[in-house]
């Protein structure tokens, strides 16, 4: 008897705690609130549309909610400001934080778990798109939510790849190289094939992932193993040769994605790889330039390989109320909602996040006229984003600075990128 | 007689023919980055980026400035810029005036040490000190006001240099006689110092105006809202690299920017010149 | 219309004492002329009444009453300075109205008095133009005339006919005096120039390195001067001062004092033999330079230019144009004759052979 009372008693104690945790109290939106949020949203289609994002949630919810956007230029931008204004104790409420910048966050505790809100709204997780699930739990919390993630497209111009012979998309590396070649050369050298710029953990990751199948950082986070098993310097020994051979473009050295757009809308560049979150812009561009405009899967060695990126939702978990808190989380609530996310896929390119927003007509009729959109999408399938590591901002800053000298310096051998990587290798991890 | 003037002659017309050529040269190199701009802003962003670029606009469009005002809420950025420069000026001015006079004209107790603070103050970047500004701000919850962006601007090291200079210029004698006249102090900057030295005080402000109204890294710290922001950040936000840069709208946007100062110096351009010096009528 | 009084001036700037211990008395109404040579502080006595330099320590007192804490503009004075100081980006009209709008003079005051003073200085047709427009001379009526507007007590001014040509300044020189004559207020005048002084002052007060060496008026001044300093100082070419080696007694003479003749005048004073060093021919009068026996030279300023350089002469001087002084450079007035007759004969023996 006395033991089942003990057992009963711990029980409801246990539960109590649990509910503690699993269930927020119900914030009392008693008064009217005002939360910020940064983000890095400064394109003509995605400021438009998160306007649009940020009035309609202002008008509609009932709670006197108000969302001030305030836009903080690009991803490493809103993370220097949000450290600062931290630091500062002036922090936003709300933040779009990018892949990179996650782990930083998370393991000093700067972002608020929104399991306790999850639970307490019933709010389905399982309806998050897996692919793009990876940076939203750290130590079995729940710290950010999917917004504008995003995967490489490859874009290309249709007309330049069917004239060499290619009137499909080309499916690995291989094939892509060869017409690029192709077509460099029926041009005298006036057209380059392809042009990648350099982004270590997004582009070259996917490149170097599909022969070692980790990338640049090995999946636990602690450890290049690239650099010993020979991928890395494969890679970077063929990314010289074929720059070296003409046909793959040598980044700009400033402003190096907007400059491969310029070339190709000029038509003196046939295809790149740039971010699907940009997807709506470009076809734009290339439409008023006259361009049938070819979107299809980014590939690597011997198949299709693709990265993972893009920002998140966090809420800040310094000098913000629990009444900002709670606000911030009715405003995620309302970016996840269907309309919300698949207007948002259609109108700048960044993926869709949830499953049942892509059953809706919007998402549907957008994929029905143009398919690259659903492509960005498929091809989640075989994407891969880098490790959820502390080391992440550092190691790739790391690497594309190496990479950097030897593609754009041209004054150091891959050998001895490669050996140099070794020796900062040895000082991160 | 007659062949070594015409030497001469022919000589004076090389030199001026050189002159010429020079101040040519140097015409263009200065006009050429603006024409640039001008056209730039009414060109398609297909022609922006064909190569070789042209040099007069195929398709003249106002497209770009069409994007500028339906992308930003350009009156809310000009609003703040305009207020942020008159504020600037106007209380630099306040400032700066009375210092810059008292520095020049009254010896008192510790004043070598007072100069040598401004001096200083005019060699130290902001760079340096935006860190420890930003959290005075923070703490004082300035940030969602345009104060960060007028007060630390209050007093220009600047002004007050030249402007005490300026001052220093004018003939002690002028001020004693105005003191004879049983003018006041206020009375003598106002009616005596302020005139004579004007040109270095529009000096003082056309400068003040165009590091404010220019001011892009101090607003971009110092404001967590769109609603403080000046134009130089609005015009940033036309610029995004990853969509490609679509460069009509950017330079719709800098033109936008970049009119008030160029009408400015246009109607100033005269006084400008003849800002250099200050002479007591004897 | 008012009287100056200095009591115990005192006036150091840094750790430079230029003037100690100094009582002076301006009189009322009269043309006080301060001259002296530069450095003496005549201009620093000057700014010392305006206020605008004030002393060290000492009263300054004005019809008896001190102002030495009255600011400048509220003593009822004007001056007029050596650069005019007018005010630049003033027109005339505002340059001369400026201290009556100051004072809260009315309107219509204002407007009687502008008219006044510039049509007594002859400016009423540039009241509309700037300084910059007018010429040296149109500026320094403006600084009149905006001293003169204020209908001060105390007229000051320093040099101001420095900055005129020669022509102009000897015209504006009679206008100030009667300019003086016309408005019978106190003046005081500052100037270097001894010539300047004699021609204008009713008094002149001679200063030397912060001390009054002479205050009269302008006759005893030439006639009669206190020192050596006043000797040499008024009059050109200076009085000639002639040590005398076996004695502590200098004696003086002004060069126009000298009369040459070939023979010695038995009934003259002081007779010496000299030569003609130099002649300088002046238009009325001709300057020789002469050597005396002993070496000394002196200068001597005649009518007759017919003598010519190395004509040997004799030198006399009336006894009532001899001067004699003390070691510390002071007039010894006593007896002349009598009391010095016979230094007086040992000195005229000593120089003839």
């Amino acid at each position: 008897m006395k033991k089942l009372f003990v057992v009963l008693l711990m029980g409801a104690v246990l539960l109590g705690s649990a509910q503690g945790i699993l269930f927020a109290e119900a914030a009392a939106f008693t008064e009217p609130v005002t939360i910020t949020f940064w983000h890095a949203r400064g394109s003509s289609v995605d400021a438009q549309w998160l306007e649009k994002s940020i009035n309609e949630f202002n008008a509609t919810n009932n709670l006197g909610i108000t969302v001030e956007g305030v836009y903080q230029g690009y991803f490493s931008d809103v993370q220097a400001k949000t450290l600062a204004a931290i630091a500062a104790g002036d922090p936003p409420t709300l933040a779009e934080i990018s892949c990179t910048a996650i782990p930083l966050l998370a393991t000093q505790d700067l972002l608020v778990d929104m399991t306790p809100y999850v639970n307490r709204d019933g709010f389905d997780m399982n309806n998050i798109v897996e692919a793009v699930s990876d940076y939203i739990y750290y130590n079995g919390q729940i710290v950010t939510m999917p917004y504008t993630r995003g995967t490489a497209i490859m874009y290309y111009n249709k007309d330049m790849y069917a004239e060499v012979g290619l009137d499909r998309a080309p499916t690995t590396l291989e094939e892509l190289n060869h017409y690029a070649k192709l077509i460099y050369e029926n041009s005298n050298g006036a057209v380059q094939g392809i042009g990648y710029t350099i982004e270590a953990n997004y582009y070259q990751h996917y490149l170097v992932q599909s022969l070692n199948g980790v990338g640049i950082l090995d999946a636990d986070g602690t450890g290049a193993s690239c650099l010993e098993d020979g991928s890395l310097l494969r890679f970077l020994t063929d990314w010289y040769e074929w720059t070296e051979e003409g046909w793959c473009a040598i980044p700009a050295l400033s402003s190096a994605s907007s400059v491969v757009q310029e070339d190709f809308n000029n038509k003196s560049l046939a295809a790149f790889v740039s971010s699907s979150n940009r997807a709506t812009t470009i076809l734009n561009n290339a439409k008023a330039n006259g361009i049938d405009l070819g979107m299809s899967y980014t590939v690597g060695y011997g198949g299709y390989s693709a990265p993972i990126g893009g920002g998140s939702l966090g809420i800040i978990n310094r000098d913000n109320s629990d009444l900002e808190i709670a606000a911030a989380w009715e405003f995620i609530k309302f970016l996840m909602t269907d309309a919300q996310v698949a207007g948002n896929h259609v109108a700048s390119g960044v993926l869709p996040v949830t499953y049942s927003s892509i059953e809706t007509d919007i998402i549907q009729d957008c994929w029905a006229e143009n398919e690259g959109y659903r492509i960005s999408y498929e091809q989640l399938d075989f994407a891969s984003e880098i490790a959820f590591s502390p080391h992440v901002s550092e190691w790739s800053s790391i690497v594309k600075s190496a990479m950097s000298q030897l593609i754009q310096g041209r004054n150091i051998t891959p050998e001895e990128v490669v050996e140099s990587l070794k020796a900062e290798a040895a000082m991160v991890f | 007689m007659y062949s070594k003037h015409t030497g001469l002659d022919l000589r004076r017309g090389v030199t001026s023919g050189i002159s010429f050529a020079f101040k040519l040269f140097m015409l263009v190199l200065f006009l050429f980055p603006f024409y640039w701009l001008i056209i730039t802003s009414f060109k398609t962003y297909g022609e922006s980026i064909v190569f070789p670029p042209t040099l007069i606009p195929r398709n003249f469009t106002l497209a770009a400035f069409e994007q500028v005002f339906s992308r930003l809420n350009l009156w809310n950025y000009l609003k703040n810029s305009i207020i942020v420069t008159l504020s600037v000026i106007i209380i630099q001015t306040l400032v700066g005036v009375p210092a810059a006079y008292a520095l020049a004209r009254y010896s008192f107790r510790g004043k070598g040490v007072m100069l040598a603070l401004v001096m200083a103050a005019f060699m130290v970047p902001t760079q340096i000190t935006f860190i420890t500004v930003y959290i005075m701000m923070s703490k004082l919850r300035w940030l969602n006001t345009l104060l960060p962006q007028i007060v630390p601007f209050g007093a220009s090291a600047y002004g007050i240099f030249l402007l005490r200079q300026a001052f220093m210029q004018v003939p002690a004698d002028i001020i004693e006689a105005a003191r004879l006249d049983n003018a006041s102090e206020l009375k003598i900057i106002t009616r005596i110092m302020l005139p004579a030295a004007r040109s270095s005080l529009m000096t003082v402000s056309l400068f003040s105006f165009v590091g404010s109204w220019n001011s892009y890294f101090w607003p971009l710290v110092m404001s967590n809202s769109e609603k403080v922001r000046p134009l130089t950040l609005a015009i940033e936000r036309l610029k995004d690299q990853d969509a490609g840069i679509n460069w009509p709208v950017i330079m719709a946007g800098n033109m936008i920017m970049v009119l008030p100062v160029l009408v400015i110096f246009l109607l100033l351009s005269n006084k400008i010149i003849s800002a250099v010096g200050y002479r007591g009528i004897k | 219309m008012a009287k100056i009084e200095f009591q115990n001036i005192h006036k150091s700037f840094g750790t430079t004492k230029v003037i100690e211990n100094l009582n002076l008395t301006l009189e009322d109404g009269k043309f006080n002329v301060l001259v002296g040579p530069s450095g003496c502080g005549k201009t620093t006595l000057l700014r010392i009444i305006a206020g605008i330099g004030p002393a060290t320590s000492g009263r300054i007192l004005l019809d008896g009453v001190d102002i030495s804490n009255v600011p400048p503009g509220q003593r009822g004075v004007a001056m007029v300075f050596q650069s005019y100081a007018i005010y630049p980006m003033m027109t005339v009209r505002q340059n001369i109205e400026f201290g009556l709008k100051n004072n809260r003079v009315p309107k219509a005051e204002r407007e009687r008095r502008i008219s006044e003073v510039s049509q007594i200085v002859g400016l009423e047709p540039y009241l509309g133009r700037k300084p910059s427009q007018l010429s040296g001379g149109q500026r320094q009526r403006v600084a009149l005339a905006r001293a003169m507007v204020k209908e001060p007590t105390v007229f000051l001014m320093d040099e101001p006919l420095s900055n005129l040509d020669a022509k102009l300044r000897a015209a504006m020189r009679s206008e100030l005096v009667q300019l003086h004559k016309q408005l019978q207020t106190t003046f005081v005048y500052v100037t270097h120039d001894q010539v300047e002084a004699m021609a204008m002052g009713d008094c002149i007060i001679l200063m030397d390195q912060g001390r009054i060496m002479q205050q009269s008026d302008p006759e005893t001044m030439y006639r009669d001067p206190d020192n050596i300093f006043t000797a040499q100082f008024i009059g050109t070419p200076p009085t000639n001062i002639l040590g005398l080696e076996s004695e502590s007694f200098k004696l003086g003479f002004r060069p126009e004092a000298i009369s040459l003749s070939v023979n010695p005048a038995p009934d003259k004073a002081f007779t010496h033999r000299v030569s003609i060093l130099t002649r300088e021919m002046l238009g009325a009068e001709t300057l020789y330079k002469l050597r005396l026996r002993n070496g000394q030279e002196v200068m001597a300023r005649l009518t007759d230019s017919s003598l010519m350089v190395g004509d040997e002469l004799y030198l006399q001087v009336d006894e009532e144009n001899l001067y004699f002084f003390d070691s510390e450079g002071n007039r010894v007035r006593k007896t002349l004759s009598q009391q010095y007759g016979a230094m007086l004969e040992r000195v005229t023996r000593s120089h003839e052979s």
